[in-house]
């Protein structure tokens, strides 16, 4: 479904991805492991078309990729950026509507995001920068579910959470997936990220270092060693 | 309990109530006037957060092109004020084109925003100079009576109507603001511009639509300055005091722009009253000066200023 082909960014001196080439299959959920500053978040604003890519090929559904960072949320790709970016000073209402492409839509997916998370339905006219960490992230995954999109990305969404609240926000994202919509995740919380996902890439400075079906990545002693801590 | 009301409301006093009711009218619809300009202004600071001078020149043209368009086609002050609405937002959006959109593509230094508005403003003001020379224009009186008269008091008509389209223009921006679509979006745009590209909102439509809302305001202001003052095309200077009023209220704080604007308003009028005309700048300088040590994040404002 989106496959990027050979990309590489650069920031004015530094290169924060060389060649980076993965796939993500229709359905799948799909995750990119690594550690600080190894190129994730670069990658999703690669494919959300917020950095330029100065080398490589994005396409989604077998066409070229749009460069335009809203034409590509139109088509169907959608990111929930790393530390959830919530609009502090919208109500939770205002945050799904700015997350809704279709005003016509509105009402039926802001229900269907109430009835995933009943949480923010008690929270509608409450300002987005007074719920908790938890809370902000359950905003921050219906406001990006608010564009329908077929394809989610999320950056980091266990970042500063506690643990229980982690295996909550997992779930959600288990069941945003089994409704249909394919995943590409992004963590650091190996272990979790590889025991949800299908297929994991694993990124090292700015290069896929290795690549295959979770589970049996979680088996090679090198992936144990760096990533989950096992000695 | 009738002879206690009598004496309470004796002449002295009605006296001094309708001095102190008039200078608030005077203050509120000159209050009414900064907090427009104030408000356009602050509009494109909390989105770009750079100090748009343009907006004075803006202020002035449409000031003029309000005379010129009055004079042709013999148009009432209402029609007038639509007109030249429309047509201030259009050059807003002009604006908007030739001198930030470029610069915004680049996410260029905000120095260079500065400068290309402050440019704009001065080549807006000097298209006036050109055109019209600096001699002054007046609009012709609208309004018949210009003045009321209760009880020895007069009351400017022209102030009462400004007051009373002022107030239906900020209710409308604020019901702009905060129940639609594009407010939503504008308000989001001011505080996390990458976030709002990232959820699918084109932000080269928001902010130029964000513009035209701002010209919108500039003309409706610059009506006001010409009707209050007269026509000469240093009146973009009065954007200064939309600026002061929106430092006031807290840089870049909608709601702060709207108090600022009125409360400098009121405040120059009873400076003004108490001090004579010639001594109103000096106070309300010294008078902002005072505000912002003891409050420096303004009215409404909940950050500490950065560099204006
Ligand atoms: N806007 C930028 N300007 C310059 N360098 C940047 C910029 N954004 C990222 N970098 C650099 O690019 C490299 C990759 O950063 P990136 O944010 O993609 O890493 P990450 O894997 O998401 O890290 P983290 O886990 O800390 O979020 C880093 O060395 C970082 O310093
Ligand atoms: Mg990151």
């Amino acid at each position: 479904m989106l496959k990027v082909d050979c990309v590489s960014v650069n920031y004015r001196h530094v290169t924060a991805l060389q060649d980076v080439s993965i796939q993500v299959e229709e359905g799948k959920i799909v995750s990119v492991i690594g550690s600080n500053g190894a190129g994730k978040t670069s990658l999703l604003n690669a494919v959300s078309g917020a950095v330029k890519y100065q080398k490589g090929q994005i396409s989604f559904k077998g066409r070229p990729l749009m460069t335009k960072p809203h034409r590509i949320v139109q088509e169907g790709i959608v990111q929930v950026p790393e530390g959830r970016k919530i609009f502090a000073g919208l109500t939770v209402e205002e945050n799904l509507i700015i997350g809704t492409i279709n005003k016509a839509e509105f009402p039926r997916r802001s229900e269907e995001i109430y009835q995933l998370f009943p949480v923010l339905r008690e929270r509608k006219k409450q300002q987005g920068g007074t719920l908790s960490g938890g809370e902000q992230q359950m905003l921050a995954l219906g406001r990006a579910m608010m564009s329908g999109p077929q394809l989610i990305m999320l950056d980091e969404p266990s970042m500063g959470l506690a643990p229980i609240v982690v295996k909550q926000v997992f779930k959600f994202i288990k069941k945003i997936n089994e409704s249909g919509i394919t995943v590409l995740l992004i963590e650091q919380n190996a272990r979790q990220a590889m025991g949800l996902s299908d297929y994991t890439y694993v990124l090292e400075n700015g290069r896929v270092k290795m690549e295959g079906e979770s589970q049996a990545l979680m088996k090679d002693e090198g992936v144990q060693r760096a990533y989950l801590g096992v000695q | 309990m009738a002879r206690l009301l009598e004496t309470w409301i004796s002449q002295e006093r009605m006296e001094r109530f309708m001095y102190y009711f008039q200078m608030l009218l005077n203050g509120l619809s000159l209050g009414a006037i900064y907090a427009i300009i104030a408000l356009g202004f602050t509009l494109i600071y909390s989105i770009l957060k750079f100090s748009n001078f343009s907006h004075g020149g803006i202020m002035v043209v449409c000031a003029y092109f309000a005379y010129v368009i009055q004079r042709r086609y013999n148009l009432n002050f209402g029609m007038m004020m639509l007109i030249t609405a429309a047509f201030g937002a259009v050059l807003a959006c002009i604006v908007q084109y030739i001198g930030f959109e470029n610069l915004r593509a680049k996410r260029s230094n905000i120095m260079l925003f500065f400068v290309s508005s402050s440019t704009l403003g001065i080549l807006l003001q000097n298209i006036i100079v050109i055109t019209f020379s600096s001699t002054y224009y007046a609009y012709p009186a609208f309004f018949t009576p210009p003045f009321i008269d209760v009880n020895g008091f007069t009351f400017s008509v022209s102030d009462m109507i400004m007051l009373g389209i002022s107030a239906v223009v900020i209710l409308g921006l604020m019901f702009l603001l905060y129940r639609t679509r594009l407010g939503i979006a504008i308000r989001a745009l001011s505080m996390d511009g990458d976030t709002v590209k990232l959820m699918g909102i084109n932000v080269s439509v928001v902010v130029a639509l964000t513009f035209m809302v701002s010209g919108a305001l500039a003309a409706v202001a610059g009506i006001f300055c010409g009707v209050n003052y007269i026509l000469y095309p240093q009146l973009n200077q009065l954007v200064f005091k939309g600026m002061i009023a929106s430092i006031l209220g807290g840089l870049g704080n909608i709601s702060g722009a709207l108090y600022g604007g009125i409360m400098l308003g009121v405040l120059e009028v009873c400076f003004n009253n108490a001090f004579g005309a010639g001594l109103v700048p000096v106070f309300s300088f010294v008078f902002s000066m005072i505000f912002l040590l003891v409050r420096p994040q303004g009215i409404a404002g909940k950050y500490v200023l950065d560099k204006v």
